[in-house]
């Protein structure tokens, strides 16, 4: 196995190139590059820091075993992205055929709630607005939640979202419509709150 | 008022770039600037795009744990040492259950260049019983029936003579399968002396040595490729 010891190219494509020709070095730099991004969307859809460690490191053993089919072409972050939410699912697949008792997730605990934007107490003991409306995104429906986190916080393309989260553009279109509309009323209550 | 607010609805809330047609956009802007209400609901928008739009260059999320690259790297490292990475040209193109369909494809190949071989001692019966085995062996899991179904439905009617190996390969894989050429060119890429003999002559001593030569190695990959499947996630 080609491991070398360091390389001065840091553009992503060279690193995967690297990195499909066996270079630990060039993924491990991958791994630092995309880790955070991966992460983030992998807590999007599962609400556990401990379920989100678990299948963020799936998610790179597969990016690993799996680099040799990946062509240029689809966004590297759409391949990785597709990845890391199919290892999501499969983790709480697992997780319900287990039966295990794991604490759901914010999100989903508040699936039973007609309306998660309705205490805003939950939403007003964070100070800062950026940090209250990531916060209302994470109390949203899992297919809005996992739609509004990939189009307007990754920056995905509509198209890209129905590759990655598995769905046609229309329903991507009827979830994302769906988040926002929750979002811009919680930003209403927000703002009430303070006049 | 041309549209209600109802039918607009949807419309207003898909208001990044690309996600409504030219006509829509048009019918959205012709609807709020005489629907105060609509207008409002923009407004709410935009003061939300302001507030999401900064994080987009970031990752919007917790931070992951400081342990978690490093456990990631231990576990890429013990998967590359448990298992040596394939450096085959074949592996990329082949999903999982394409390789032991491959496998079985290649198998009756070998069966029909040892017939083509000796096919004044071989009849196409035996070569089919041959082709039968090969196929119960393992079941094609895609529609279409069975590789001597395929294989046979890809030959001419009692005629062997027609045959490239490689359009009998094509034979074998549904149209549908979209990688499909992709994979024959880097077969014919790899093979090349191979995919140039033609079935339509008798086999003169320049084919068999290829046929042994190249058609060993052919098996040789795909065994590494079904050996590969097994292990693919």
């Amino acid at each position: 196995m080609n491991d070398s010891t360091s390389h001065t190219r840091e553009d992503p494509a060279d690193l995967i190139r690297l990195a499909r020709d066996g270079d630990l070095s060039a993924f491990r730099s991958l791994v630092i590059r995309y880790q955070p991004y991966v992460y983030a969307l992998a807590f999007r859809v599962l609400g556990d820091p401990d379920d989100t460690a678990d299948a963020v490191q799936d998610s790179f053993i597969r990016i690993w075993r799996n680099l040799a089919r990946y062509r240029p072409g689809p966004k590297f972050t759409t391949w990785i992205y597709t990845i890391t939410v199919n290892c999501c699912y499969d983790k709480q697949k697992m997780d319900a055929r287990r039966n295990r008792v794991v604490d759901p997730g914010l999100a989903d605990r508040l699936d039973d709630v007609p309306s998660p934007f309705s205490d805003p107490s939950l939403l007003a003991e964070q100070s800062d607005l950026k940090e209250k409306i990531l916060s209302a995104a994470s109390l949203l429906p899992p297919a809005e939640r996992l739609v509004f986190h990939l189009r307007d916080l990754c920056d995905c393309t509509v198209e890209e979202v129905a590759e990655i989260a598995g769905m046609s553009p229309g329903t991507v279109r009827t979830n994302l419509c769906l988040a926002r509309k929750r979002l811009r009323l919680a930003l209403v209550r927000l703002e009430d709150q303070h006049t | 008022m041309k549209t209600n607010c109802g039918s607009i609805e949807q419309y207003l809330y898909l208001c990044r770039e690309g996600e409504l047609t030219p006509g829509q956009r048009r019918e959205v802007e012709a609807h709020c600037a005489e629907c105060p209400a609509c207008r409002s609901v923009l407004a709410g928008l935009a003061d939300l795009e302001r507030i999401v739009g900064p994080l987009r260059t970031l990752p919007a999320g917790p931070e992951p744990p400081r342990t978690l690259a490093g456990n990631i790297m231990a576990a890429v490292v013990h998967e590359s040492s448990a298992r040596p990475k394939p450096a085959t040209i074949l592996s990329g193109y082949l999903p999982g259950w394409v390789r032991p369909a491959l496998a079985c494809a290649l198998t009756g190949l070998a069966c029909l260049f040892l017939v083509q071989e000796y096919r004044d001692a071989s009849s196409i019966a035996a070569l089919e019983q041959q082709l039968a085995a090969v196929g119960r062996a393992a079941e094609q899991p895609a529609a279409g029936g069975s590789i001597p179904e395929r294989l046979r439905s890809g030959l001419p009617p009692g005629d062997l003579s027609a045959i490239n190996p490689l359009d009998l390969l094509r034979s074998v894989f549904p149209p549908s399968y979209g990688k499909r050429e992709g994979l024959f060119d880097e077969l014919a890429k790899k093979y090349p002396d191979l995919a140039r003999i033609s079935l339509k002559r008798k086999l003169d001593a320049g084919d068999r040595k290829v046929l042994a030569a190249e058609g060993q190695a052919f098996l040789r990959d795909v065994q590494r490729l079904v050996q590969e499947g097994d292990q693919q996630p």
